[in-house]
Order: structure tokens, then C-alpha cells, then sequence
């Protein structure tokens, strides 16, 4: 019962109540005008809004309307509120306030990578739908969890892997799905150079406006070093892993797609990687992933940065992609994210109503760009309870992919994985890695 | 130079030399092979590790992961003799991140043998946390049995840091399908 409580919010609590007050006739309890009917929005279908991480990717998020804005740097926070939002939100370091607010029905998550799993789950647990940026999370059990919170307290969880919106990836997937270049038999997945520079930065005491226990939240201790905060995280191990998990998010979920995987996952992963040598972040700045999959047989590479491919009768070298090379023909799809593009075959392609496989579109949205038309799902679908374009689900699958290949890469050796277990097999020491212990007070 | 420097194998000395070397590339060439380095390279590698350059220090810390990984590979009896080498790091007057992260490989690769030696850890504020999330990391009934008494311990001390051993406990318990479907203690 605590649960359901907890997991009823602000909306469904109106909603439910104005049920009651029509059913039993007692008109004076709720005011006609907070009813709704067909046409009117009523104030109860008024969806409230609060921004976590509003840095990068999550100022774009941000609702002129937004309840509450938090970042662990405050002075962000409050720009972010002056330049975005009306009114007078509430501005905060600490997402926890945020999630104590009853009258808040959703937020969407902008913060450092290391962040997405444990907010995602806090939100969820308090009754919040989450719009959560990619990447998904860090660790296998992070994925897990953020699942099981989602399914236990019946949330809408969206994952930022806008590439899911964009009708390119779909024509893309769908010409694929429906046999148009074949058997796949190899994926080719080709990627720039992380952009980590040379250098060590220097530790001292963060800024005043930053609160640097809070930006590590559960990542282990470590001195501040202005390098790490903003864009350049995702150089750390601990905090980011490389682009093979950042615009990998992107593209492995573009694969997972057009292989029809995303209920599936490899068999094997083999990776390795080069480090900078006089550089502060340790994540490689270039990998080479091999991951095997079985029933059918293909396989997927990932090569950073690996030699970029051509659009038919453009000469520009597309800079991160996907090549799908099928028995009768080949693919290519650039991107992966919102800006995602294919061959011109595919955009003609369309199978036959009834017949074919059709994938799954929102037809009610409206926006024309991708990232936008992702948000718009992400919201209609808080109204109407339906499972959006990413669904975490999905994104825990998609994710599993780079999180296993980093996992090789630590190691140094090729690794067997049980898909359905969700474990490798036979090496206890890379078990161990699907966890990584939290630092206090933060769990899961 | 330190006594491990001085009293390395010549060819754990040519090895260190590589990890000494000017040259970033020569340095990132040496700890990308050096797992076969085995547990004899990592006391000389924490005191590289400890060091002012940092591009040595990278380099050391860098090759002990290496050596840890390696030596944890299935079939294979090197991760104690390693593991004993990274203890006694975390358990050294050297710099946090450095006793950090070796605490963060025993985590990793060690077994039972190490929970009393992590244990004492507990009680050092420096690397306590880390210690605490090295043995919670460890699996088998000795790290619990120990996360168990240090909680208990804790409390009667009255000191917050029993929180941080109970959240352990707490983790210990969860299973794929149990993750994330517990609300929080109020």
C-alpha cells in the first residue's frame, strides 16, 4: 500500500478524484473548470515539469512552465531559470527536493552519465515520470534497476536516444526488418576519435557555485579537477566511459533496431583500446569492439575511429555511422541520434499495409525535428499511459552493448555473455564488474 | 630510489624503466603488456603511482590494472599474490587516489583472505569508504560476516559511518529481479 501511495502522483490524484466526483454526482468538490472535456484541456491535464541537470542536452528540455530547476552548479541553475522558464521556479543543487514535491508529475534528467540510473530510479519511486538522457546508465544492475523501478511504479520512463523519433532510422530499420538488402551478416559501426585532449588540468577546491559532492554523487571520491565537470566527463571511466557509450547509446540503439535485437543481445564481445598517454582521462580514446550474435548469426563491429563511409554519389565522408551489409545489398545509415540519415532506397520503401513489418511510430506528435517529436512522444504518452518511442526497457538492452564492451576493454580478454542471465560466463572477476558498489548514501 | 626500485627483478627493471620513460608512447606500450609483470611489478608500480610526474603515475597505475586484471583470469592462481601487493598499498601513507584505486582493483580480484586486512581499513578515514565498497564488491559469506560486525560495532560507537555499512548490507541483498523496487528509508 505504501507503494501505491508513493507511486500515485499530484495528477492521478486529481484525476481520480474528479472520477469519484462524477461518478457519486457531487459537483460542489471539484470546480467545472478544472474538469477537462474533448477540445479544453482542463487544469488537471496540465502536466508539471521539473529539470534535473540542466547542462548540455538538458537545458534543451527545459518547459517555459517548469516547476523546479536543479544543477549541481548553481549559478546554472539559476541562468538556466532566469533565460527559460516564467515565473518562479524553484532553483536547487539537490534533486531530492524536487523529488519531495507532490505537485510535480514528471522530470527529465540532463545530469552527468553516472547520475541517470540512481535519479531514474529515485524518480520513479516517487511517483515521477522521467525523460532521461543517453547514455542509459553505467552498469548492467543499474539497468536492472531502472527497469524494475519503472515497471513497479508504473511509470513512463523515456530514454533520450532521439534517434527512435527521427523517420529516416525507422525507413531505415523497416527496409531492413523487411529483407530489402538481405541476410545482415555484419554491422559496421565507425566513430571519430573521443575528444579528449592532452593534459592533466589541476586539481583545487571547486567554485563556490559548484557542489562537487554532489556532481560526484555515488562515483567514487576524487579531488575536483575543472576538466572533469560539463562535456569532458564522459573522458572518465567513472563518470562517462567514452564515446562507445555516449553517441554509442545513439547508434547501437539504430543497430538494435534495424536488426530487430532489442529484445536479444550478443553471445561474445571482444574490445580493446588505446589510452592517451599524457592525458588526465582514462577512458580509451579509440576502441575496436567485436560482439557476436547467434540465431541468426551476425556480427557487429565497432571501429574508433575506423574509416568512414560514403553516401552514393556524395563525397563527403560521413563522420559516424553504420554500414549493414546483407547478402543482396548494403546500407548505410549515418548518425544515430536526432540528426540520424539514411540511403534515398530506403526513404522510398515502404511495406504494404497489412503486410511486412511495421515499426513502431507516433503518429500523433507533431514536431518535424526528431528531438523535439521525442520529447512531444515522451509527454503524450504521460497522458496516455502508453509506452513511448524508447522505452527503458529498450534502452537497458541497447546499453547492455558498449557497458559489456568497456567491460572486455578493462579486462583485456574476450568475454562469453548469457544474454538472457544477463551475466558472463565463466569469468567471476567480470561478474563482478556488472555491479559497481556506490558510494554513500546513494543505492539503489 | 625506494627499496621495491632497488630490488626488482631485471626484467621487472627493464619494465619500469618503459613506465619511467619520457616517451608517452613507450610508457602506454609497457603498461598495455604488462600483465605478465605479475604481483612482483606492483610494489614498485605504487611508488611510481605515488609520484609527482604525472604521466609516470598514469603509467603506473595503469600497468597494476593490467597486471590485476590479468592475473584474475579464469583458470589462474596469480590474483592472491597480487591482491596481497594491492593491500598493502591501500593500507600505505601514500596519496588517496592512489590507495584508492587499489582498493578499487581488490575489490575486483580479491577473495576471502582479504577481508580482515580491508576490515582494519574501515577505520581509517582516508580510504574507509573505499574499503567498505571493496568488500561489499567481494563475494562470499566472510565480506558479509565482516560488513556485519563492522555495522553492529558501528552503531554502538554511535558513528555515522554505520550508515554507510548498512547500506552495504542493504546492497548485499538485492537480486536483477529486486533492484530498484524497494523505496527508500525515511
Amino acid at each position: 500500500m505504501e507503494k501505491h501511495k508513493r507511486g500515485m502522483t499530484r495528477r492521478d490524484l486529481v484525476k481520480r478524484t474528479a472520477t469519484a466526483a462524477t461518478t457519486f454526482a457531487i459537483p460542489t468538490l471539484i470546480p467545472s473548470g478544472v474538469l477537462a472535456y474533448r477540445g479544453r484541456p482542463g487544469a488537471n491535464d496540465r502536466i508539471v515539469y521539473a529539470h534535473i541537470g540542466v547542462g548540455g542536452m538538458g537545458h534543451s528540455h527545459v518547459v517555459p512552465d517548469a516547476a523546479a530547476i536543479c544543477d549541481a552548479n548553481i549559478a546554472r541553475a539559476h541562468e538556466v531559470a532566469k533565460n527559460q522558464v516564467q515565473g518562479n521556479p524553484l532553483v536547487c543543487q539537490e534533486f531530492r527536493r524536487i523529488l519531495d514535491r507532490k505537485d510535480i508529475d514528471a522530470v527529465t534528467i540532463g545530469a552527468p552519465d553516472h547520475w541517470h540510473a540512481i535519479m531514474t530510479v529515485m524518480a520513479c519511486q516517487a511517483g515521477k515520470d522521467v525523460y532521461s538522457e543517453k547514455p542509459v546508465c553505467k552498469t548492467i544492475q543499474e539497468g536492472q534497476a531502472m527497469v524494475n523501478a519503472k515497471q513497479k511504479f508504473n511509470r513512463v520512463v523515456q530514454i533520450g536516444a532521439q534517434g527512435r523519433s527521427n523517420p529516416n532510422a525507422r525507413a531505415a530499420a523497416e527496409f531492413i526488418r523487411n529483407g530489402q538488402i538481405g541476410r545482415v551478416t555484419h554491422v559496421k559501426v565507425w566513430h571519430p576519435l573521443n575528444m579528449s585532449g592532452d593534459g592533466w588540468g589541476e586539481e583545487r577546491e571547486p567554485p563556490s557555485e559548484l557542489d562537487w559532492n554532489i556532481w560526484l554523487g555515488p562515483a567514487r571520491w576524487r579531488p575536483y579537477n575543472p576538466v572533469y565537470v560539463d562535456f569532458a566527463f564522459r573522458w572518465m571511466m567513472d563518470f562517462g566511459a567514452g564515446f562507445i557509450r555516449d553517441r554509442g547509446n545513439h547508434v547501437l540503439s539504430i543497430v538494435s533496431w534495424c536488426m530487430g535485437t532489442d529484445e536479444k543481445g550478443p553471445v561474445s564481445v571482444e574490445a580493446t583500446g588505446k589510452q592517451q598517454p599524457n592525458s588526465v582521462f582514462d577512458a580509451p580514446v579509440g576502441m575496436s569492439v567485436t560482439w557476436q550474435f547467434r540465431n541468426p548469426d551476425w556480427t557487429l563491429t565497432w571501429d574508433q575511429p575506423g574509416e568512414p563511409e560514403t553516401f552514393p554519389g556524395q563525397h563527403e565522408k560521413i563522420e559516424w555511422g553504420a554500414k549493414y551489409f546483407g547478402d543482396r545489398d548494403t546500407l548505410i545509415v549515418s548518425g544515430g541520434d536526432g540528426g540520424c540519415d539514411t540511403e534515398q532506397k530506403a526513404k522510398d520503401y515502404h511495406p504494404q499495409a497489412n503486410q511486412g513489418i511495421h515499426l513502431y511510430w507516433d503518429s500523433q506528435v507533431t514536431a518535424n525535428d526528431p528531438t523535439e517529436r521525442h520529447r512531444q512522444n515522451w509527454r503524450r504518452c504521460i497522458k496516455t499511459r502508453e509506452r513511448t518511442a524508447m522505452p527503458i526497457e529498450i534502452g537497458y538492452k541497447v546499453i547492455t552493448l558498449p557497458i559489456i564492451a568497456n567491460i572486455s576493454y578493462l579486462l583485456g580478454r574476450k568475454l562469453r555473455w548469457d544474454p538472457e542471465g544477463a551475466r558472463f560466463l565463466n569469468d567471476e572477476e567480470a561478474n563482478r564488474l556488472l555491479v559497481q558498489p556506490y558510494r554513500a548514501p546513494w543505492h539503489l | 630510489m625506494s627499496v621495491a626500485l632497488q630490488q626488482a627483478s631485471p626484467e621487472i627493471t627493464e619494465f619500469l624503466d618503459k613506465i619511467k620513460s619520457p616517451n608517452g608512447d613507450i610508457r602506454m606500450a609497457a603498461w598495455q603488456s604488462a600483465g605478465p609483470m605479475g604481483s612482483a611489478a606492483i610494489e614498485p608500480l605504487g611508488e611510481l603511482a605515488a609520484g609527482n610526474d604525472k604521466g609516470i603515475a598514469k603509467a603506473a597505475t595503469e600497468a597494476m590494472r593490467v597486471i590485476a586484471h590479468h592475473a584474475a583470469r579464469t583458470g589462474f592462481r596469480e590474483a592472491g599474490m597480487v591482491s596481497s601487493e594491492l593491500l598493502k598499498i591501500a593500507a600505505s601513507d601514500k596519496p588517496i587516489m592512489v590507495r584508492s584505486d587499489a582498493l578499487q582493483l581488490l575489490g575486483c580480484i580479491g577473495n576471502t583472505r582479504f577481508v580482515p586486512g580491508l576490515v582494519k581499513l574501515l577505520a581509517d578515514p582516508k580510504v574507509q569508504e573505499e574499503a567498505r565498497m571493496a568488500l561489499e564488491r567481494i563475494p562470499g559469506i566472510a565480506p558479509l560476516d565482516a560488513l556485519q560486525a563492522a555495522a553492529k560495532q558501528a552503531e554502538a560507537d554511535h558513528s555515522g559511518f554505520a550508515q554507510n555499512l548498512e547500506q552495504s548490507l542493504y546492497n548485499r541483498t538485492l537480486t536483477p529481479t529486486t533492484v530498484g523496487t524497494q523505496l527508500p528509508k525515511k
